[in-house]
């Protein structure tokens, strides 16, 4: 019976934007990492699926009506992209430049740490667009041959890190200028970086916005290289 | 009716950017073709800001609970993660840290030394045609 009701697509709805909920509510009261409304909904959605013994096909009958919706939040991207750009402008040297470079160096790291434990093709490709916003990693993973979903827990891991360490290391290297803060954060550790970038100051806020999306931008172009240098190697 | 109309427009380029995604010889998701496509079309007046703006910050200001289904996959690979979850816990940390440190450092020592060449050029002289000196 238990299965019969959770193949309705209301279940999945439901046991996920309220375990959501639930999370918002112990992030503002207790603001550590676990209790990031996204950490939080993942994790006890699988303990309950686990415990209930309620296949993942089921609960994606519901699922995936939230799943559709990555596309066009993606798409509206551009929203932000086009209301930050005049910051762009001012600062297009130094924005584009350091994201490039970063960008380059984040795959070089990749792919030699992946050498470094032996992991397989798949698990390269998964790992190649960690440092992008997930609806663009998601698509990026995907196009390469990566696991979809591994690549969802890694770009979180990645963002709420990101969030956690930035601020130190801009102290410990003295990155004081608000604008390599920004790009920093958005282009390291997508949206939950900015969400952190946003209670820095508002120029970081927004710096780190556009980079979300010069980065995946990046990511993207660069995409034909890894997977190159992905069959080069694995 | 405004709510349908703007989710009209990003589910139309949406569909446009998944087309051009199968049409297109190399791998690009179609959500960011879709997305690059929006962006002309609002910088070229294609459509209006206010034809998208609500439905769409509503979108991406609530992005996060959109990856919960993709995540929850995550139950039916633990298999692989199992067998690697430490080096994985390495890479992310090792290649997160030195993306943010490298990427900081570079933009600020950029725009510094582009201040430092704007200073300079200002303190410059003017040569007797009214033009600045700048070698």
């Amino acid at each position: 019976m238990i299965e019969e009701l959770a193949s309705n697509p209301f279940f999945g709805i439901i046991l996920s934007v309220s375990l959501y909920l639930i999370g918002q509510r112990l992030h503002k009261r207790w603001p550590i990492p676990l209790f990031t409304p996204l950490v939080f909904a993942i994790i006890m959605t699988i303990v309950i699926l686990l415990t209930l013994n309620i296949p993942y096909a089921s609960y994606f009958n519901g699922g995936q009506y939230i799943n559709m919706w990555i596309t066009p939040a993606t798409v509206a991207l551009a929203i932000k992209l086009k209301k930050n750009i005049e910051h762009l402008k001012k600062n297009v040297t130094a924005i584009l430049s350091g994201i490039g470079i970063g960008v380059i160096f984040h795959t070089v790291i990749i792919v030699m740490l992946s050498l470094l434990f032996q992991f397989n093709e798949e698990l390269a490709a998964t790992l190649f667009p960690k440092s992008v916003t997930t609806a663009i990693a998601l698509g990026v993973s995907e196009s390469l041959g990566g696991i979809a979903s591994l690549t969802v827990a890694v770009v979180v891991f990645t963002g709420v890190l990101g969030a956690v360490i930035g601020p130190t290391l801009f102290n410990w290297l003295n990155v004081t200028d608000p604008v390599a803060q920004g790009v920093a954060m958005g282009s390291g550790s997508h949206a939950m970086g900015t969400t952190k970038a946003i209670e820095m100051g508002d120029v970081q806020g927004a710096m780190s916005g556009l980079s979300i999306v010069l980065t995946g931008i990046a990511v993207v172009i660069l995409a034909p290289f890894g997977l190159m240098l992905i069959q080069l190697f694995f | 009716m405004k709510i349908i109309k703007q989710l009209f427009w990003l589910f139309t380029f949406s569909f446009a950017g998944e087309v051009l995604s199968y049409l297109s010889p190399v791998a690009v998701p179609g959500s960011v073709l879709g997305m690059v496509l929006m962006f002309l079309a609002l910088q070229f007046n294609w459509i209006k800001m206010e034809q998208v703006e609500e439905a769409g910050e509503w979108l991406t200001n609530n992005m996060a609970i959109l990856f919960i289904p993709a995540g929850v996959g995550l139950m039916t690979n633990f298999g692989i993660i199992s067998s690697v979850w430490w080096q994985l816990l390495i890479v992310v940390f090792v290649s997160t840290t030195l993306m943010i440190a490298l990427v900081g450092v570079t933009v600020q020592a950029i725009i510094r030394k582009a201040h430092k060449k704007a200073a300079q050029v200002s303190e410059t002289p003017l040569s007797w045609k009214g033009e600045r000196v700048v070698d």
